[in-house]
């Protein structure tokens, strides 16, 4: 299937490796030779056990952090657009800026004046079902809620590609689904290209139209498993079609044995 | 003092709690409100109260304590001859010239080497080692270097919100999460900003704990150079008193000087919650 898809690819990851300094003067080995190619479009989730650099990635592909050796292409096709947001856990919600301010945050970094960022983000805020809660400040907000002002900003600022950081880590499992479903909704207005972190493989599943699943540390890429499932989706019934149990238990054989090894790596020490 | 006070800052916070989005905890929260409402003016009038019990009793020597109702004709009379204003209005112009004289260096120096690494390494030693000293054994030498004038006291009175400025404004930025300037830099802010709109913000609710205990330090300040050297003001006022033992007379002072410094810090809250209105109560 992957073979056949004809879209562009934009992203080229190479050969990519991260090696921190411990403090004691030694070395660990987050990412080793990691090669990555995503299609433009392309919805992909990175799934791997803790620890196993998804993060590390998410960051050197969002210039947070620097890489050690390897090399990355973004190869959009030019437009006006910024290259990249990226959309955090639940805290990353400015607490000092309204609702409609955290969302224009993007917009206003890069100039563009008041009234027009508004207008940007009080559209992107409807689509969340925000529109009554444009004045209020986080702490008036659900978990739920903040994430969602989380992904408006991401989307407000209408970048090429998103980089997503387990961003429904922190809530419980009703609202992720609505959460899901809400990013799918977003997403199919737009089809942007998303690179979204999680620990989650029905989360990945539920989203994405590619599951890259990495080993324990030093993260590499040991598989990658398309999902075959039909757009637009419904994530509330999804989990009881024929191909989502057979993709849930492909990327869990794959995923097992890291999670198995990790164990027992922590178990050593 | 700071009782009633912090007391107080609570049931401020309830103000803006009670017209929060989510309504499921409202009634809890607004019975919440009333109960802080109603002790802030009950807690005080109770320790009167017991004071002028125990003072009638017999427990408490009425030449030594005085009681309520006899301070309070005191300061009727004082503020009939005028001397309590006069007093007061001394204190007040000390504490509002030394705070700002103290509080905005301070502020600025903080936020500097919250920022840069280059002042915070040169400048901490120096804040370090003069911030312990008690600084009314610097007034001898502030006296020898300044004069022996109003300058001086407003020195004295500056140098604690000063420090405490310094020390709370560099400790606001260096504490602001690191998941905000993550965010920031992932958006691409420019360095400006980022400390005008990210950090700033971020570090202001430290600064006002700062603000709030340069306050105090502030009015421990103004009443012990008003103790040492000045022939007006409340400090004057209760240590004159106390000095030609009228006693009564000294607890007015006190009680006007408790007053002021539970007022000065009403208005804090007020400008707390007009500069800071995202920030709610401690979780």
């Amino acid at each position: 299937m992957l073979a056949s898809d004809s879209r562009p690819s934009v992203i080229e990851v190479r050969g990519l490796s991260k090696t921190f300094r411990t403090r004691n003067r030694g070395t660990l080995e987050a990412l080793h030779n990691v090669d990555l190619d995503v299609r433009l479009g392309e919805f992909v989730c990175v799934v791997g056990p803790s620890g196993c650099g998804k993060t590390t990635l998410l960051n050197i592909l969002g210039e947070l952090e620097p890489k050690s050796t390897g090399s990355i292409r973004f190869t959009f096709p030019p437009s006006e657009r910024p290259l990249l947001s990226i959309v955090f856990q639940e805290q990353g919600v400015f607490p000092w800026l309204t609702v409609l301010d955290n969302t224009a945050f993007g917009l206003m970094a890069r100039g563009v004046g008041r009234a027009e960022r508004e207008v940007r983000a009080r559209a992107v805020l409807d689509r969340v079902g925000l529109a009554r809660f444009l004045h209020a400040y986080p702490r008036e907000l659900s978990g739920g809620m903040k994430q969602r002002v989380n992904l408006a900003r991401a989307f407000a600022n209408d970048p090429d590609l998103l980089l997503m950081d387990e961003p429904f880590a922190a809530v419980d499992e009703h609202t992720k689904l609505i959460l899901q479903d809400g990013l799918l909704q977003m997403w199919e207005g737009s089809r942007k290209t998303v690179v979204f972190i999680t620990h989650s493989i029905e989360e990945a599943i539920r989203l994405a139209d590619r599951i890259v699943v990495m080993s324990a540390r030093p993260g590499r890429i040991k598989t990658q498993i398309p999902v075959n499932i039909p757009r637009p989706r419904n994530v509330y019934e999804l989990q009881t079609s024929p191909e989502f149990l057979r993709v849930r238990s492909t990327v869990w054989e794959a995923l097992k044995e890291e999670v198995l090894a990790l164990a027992e790596r922590e178990a050593d020490q | 003092m700071t009782t009633p006070a912090s007391e107080a800052s609570g049931a401020a916070s309830g103000v803006i709690l009670a017209t929060s989005v989510r309504s499921t905890t409202r009634e809890e929260r607004f019975a919440w409100l009333t109960l802080e409402r109603v002790f802030m003016i009950f807690s005080p009038l109770l320790l009167l109260l017991i004071w002028e019990a125990l003072s009638r009793a017999g427990v408490l020597d009425v030449r030594i304590f005085s009681r309520p109702t006899l301070v309070a004709v005191l300061i009727w009379n004082m503020a009939l001859d005028g001397s309590l204003w006069k007093n007061t209005a001394a204190t007040l112009a000390r504490l509002v010239i030394g705070m700002i004289v103290g509080v905005v260096p301070g502020l600025f120096l903080g936020l500097t080497m919250g920022l840069f690494r280059v002042p915070r390494a040169i400048i901490n030693p120096l804040v370090s080692a003069t911030y312990v000293l008690p600084r009314i054994a610097l007034f001898p030498l502030v006296l020898l270097i300044i004069g022996l004038n109003e300058t001086s006291n407003i020195v004295m009175i500056a140098l604690g919100p000063f420090f405490i400025m310094t020390i709370s404004a560099m400790a606001a930025v260096l504490n602001v999460d690191p998941v905000y300037l993550r965010v920031a830099r992932s958006f691409k802010v420019s360095t400006r900003d980022m400390y005008a709109r990210v950090v700033l913000p971020a570090a202001m609710p430290l600064i006002f704990s700062g603000l709030k205990l340069s306050l105090g330090l502030g009015l421990l300040g103004v009443i012990s150079v008003e103790f040492l050297l000045a022939n007006e003001g409340l400090g004057y006022m209760i240590w004159h008193s106390w000095q030609i033992l009228s006693l009564g007379e000294s607890m007015a002072g006190l009680l006007v000087t408790g007053l002021l410094g539970y007022l000065m810090f009403l208005a804090l809250d007020r400008l707390e919650r007009a500069l800071v209105p995202w920030a709610g109560p401690e979780h």
